[in-house]
């Protein structure tokens, strides 16, 4: 091979050094993106320090619109109990709040791990043609409301869900008559919504429920819309570390409107629900089942003594779960309950307990820090929104009236703070929801 | 008309063979980010579900196109690498196209990145990183194929 001269050599070599300069341009380019990408990253990354040090509130882990069931103690990864010591103890009145920036009733709630909470969409009229994809935060240290940024999809009754890493899920929904199968995530740190894929069928008035192992185990809903509503029994998981959502055994009979709560030992309890609801007409369910995270089954679980719909249900410092309220049957001539009954999952019955003062269906209820439950607003035997609230204690086994909403409301958001005060926020003022509030209210239970 | 000497040649040799090697490096890092970014392999990026078969591109065309976009000038990269290897294309020509369609990658990437750059659990998804540097490198490609005078 001839050898090349001087100059030959010389342009090589430029050559050879362009290439060397554009390689090293095309390679940053990579750790430029990443330092791009990383800064305005969506969320914090699952394990890192700041996802270490949150502390969710034990509020609102499951949640369906108007339903904040506190997780139980025992699931530590995920949930710091509130130290009795931090407790604000009041009169038992309601304090008015600021107005939120909007109406809305049958919204999504979620306590983030700084405090602060969050009403996600909901309705501002009666149906979900009025879906409403805006997301408010309230500030309970300056006790002001604040616009979040809206969501990728308006929705009403979503499922919600406080994930480990202090991020919101925020799952179906209706908007227009129709179900959703799209789920999103709400990044506080970035204030950020991402999509998170689509679960297997669309749900509305599905319940959402972390469970220990920090998946998110949606069950039940409506799967098709008005005018009749057919409830689902389908079941499905969502990995928040992978993204994924991933099909589970189906539950016995099909529900919505039921209650979903995580229990001590880990596993799920699904009680009552309709699993068809047009006008009249309309099946509710007493039975009850329980999910199995390990086995990923179900198996029956002692009956309520009375079909429930449209009931709440808290989870007990002791493990037991009461469930209140509700209705039997799906005529609008039916009463709200006012009785109250209590599962124990390690004897697998249900025991009677105290009937609150009032029936009521479609009220929020939610587990104080110091084991009492308070139940608030609903519609009452009369078919009329109710103002009344009452605290159930375990002691006595009794629930006692307390201080009244300064407006009746049915289906309100509700929140437990992380100081044991309860935040309640819109609501629709008539059990038509012709009118929702933007009302807001905070709660300082009085002293045990 | 100048005359070129042997210096030319080899410099046009040398230059010819950097733009080829940039720019199929280029092309497959493009290609390899959007399969996998299509794929929802080896992550599924946050805001944009892997394509459920051949049929939801169709469906998701307007959620896809930039990807589309990114991938079809990827694959036009590699045509023109493939002319230029095999001399049926000039430099100055292959230039031009190089940059534009590098250029054009940047564009759709860097356009589609918040759906596609992350990871669910809000990780940076390296497939969003392959396409913007495969992108740069198509660009590097057609700056050295102007850069030097054969």
């Amino acid at each position: 091979m001839k050898p090349l001269s001087a100059g030959p050599r010389r342009g090589v070599s430029a050559i050879l050094a362009i290439d060397a300069i554009a390689l090293m341009l095309v390679l940053a380019t990579a750790p430029a993106a990443f330092v791009w990408l990383h800064g305005s990253k969506p969320s914090p990354l699952i394990g890192s320090s700041a996802a270490r040090s949150h502390t969710p509130s034990p509020a609102a882990t499951t949640a369906g619109p108007g339903v904040a069931t506190p997780a139980p103690a025992a699931t530590a990864a995920t949930i710091t109990p509130v130290p009795t010591a931090r407790i604000v103890y009041g009169d038992g009145t309601w304090a008015g709040l600021p107005a939120m920036p909007r109406s809305a009733w049958g919204a999504g709630d979620a306590v983030l791990a700084n405090g602060r909470v969050l009403v996600i969409g909901g309705l501002s009229g009666p149906d979900s043609t009025s879906a409403l994809a805006t997301v408010e935060i309230f500030d309970p240290a300056s006790t002001s409301w604040t616009m979040a940024a809206p969501m990728l999809q308006a929705r009403a009754y979503p499922a919600t869900a406080t994930l480990a890493d202090g991020s919101v899920l925020v799952v179906g929904g209706s908007r227009g008559g129709v179900p959703l199968d799209s789920a999103e995530r709400y990044f506080p740190d970035s204030g950020t919504w991402v999509s998170v894929g689509s679960m297997g069928a669309p749900r509305t008035q599905a319940k959402a429920t972390v469970l220990k192992d920090g998946r998110v185990l949606v069950t039940g809903g409506g799967s098709d819309g008005s005018p009749t509503f057919h409830s689902t029994n389908a079941a499905e998981i969502f990995d928040p570390a992978t993204g994924t959502w991933t099909p589970t055994a189906s539950m016995s009979v099909a529900r919505a409107f039921h209650t979903s709560t995580l229990l001590a030992d880990g596993e799920v309890l699904v009680t009552g629900g309709a699993s068809i609801y047009h006008g009249s007409k309309g099946t509710v369910a007493s039975t009850a089942e329980i999910y199995d995270p390990t086995s990923a089954t179900w198996h029956a679980a002692a009956g309520m003594s009375v079909a429930r719909y449209h009931h709440t249900a808290a989870l007990l410092p002791d493990g037991r779960v009461l469930v209140a309220g509700g209705w039997a049957l799906t005529t609008n001539s039916d009463k709200s309950l006012a009785t109250a009954e209590i599962y124990d999952p390690a004897a697998n019955n249900w025991t009677a307990t105290g009937s609150m003062a009032t029936g009521r269906a479609r009220g929020s209820m939610t587990t104080l820090p110091d084991g009492r439950v308070l139940v608030v607003a609903g519609v009452d035997p009369a078919y009329h929104v109710t103002a009344t609230a009452e605290i159930w204690d375990s002691s006595s086994g009794k629930w006692q009236l307390t201080g009244r909403l300064a407006t009746a409301v049915m289906w309100p958001a509700l929140a437990l703070l992380h100081d044991g005060r309860v935040l309640v926020a819109g609501g629709a003022l008539d059990v038509g929801a012709s009118h929702a509030t933007s009302a807001s209210a905070i709660f300082a239970p009085p002293a045990p | 008309m100048e005359a070129r000497g042997p210096s030319g040649a080899a410099d046009g040799r040398a230059s010819r063979l950097s733009a080829i090697g940039f720019g199929a490096f280029g092309a497959v890092l493009v290609l390899a980010g959007v399969v996998s970014i299509a794929t929802g392999i080896p992550n599924q990026a946050h805001n944009m579900a892997p394509l459920a078969g051949p049929a939801d591109i169709g469906r998701r065309l307007g959620e896809i196109s930039p990807l589309i976009a990114a991938s079809l000038a990827a694959l036009v990269v590699a045509l023109v690498v493939l002319t230029l290897a095999t001399r049926r294309l000039s430099r100055e020509a292959a230039a031009a196209e190089l940059i534009v369609l590098g250029v054009a990658i940047e564009i759709c990437v860097i356009g589609a990145i918040g759906r596609i750059g992350y990871a669910p659990n809000g990780s940076v998804l390296f497939a969003g990183l392959a396409c913007i540097t495969g992108g740069a490198s198509v660009i590097a490609a057609g700056a050295i194929a102007a850069l030097v005078r054969e």
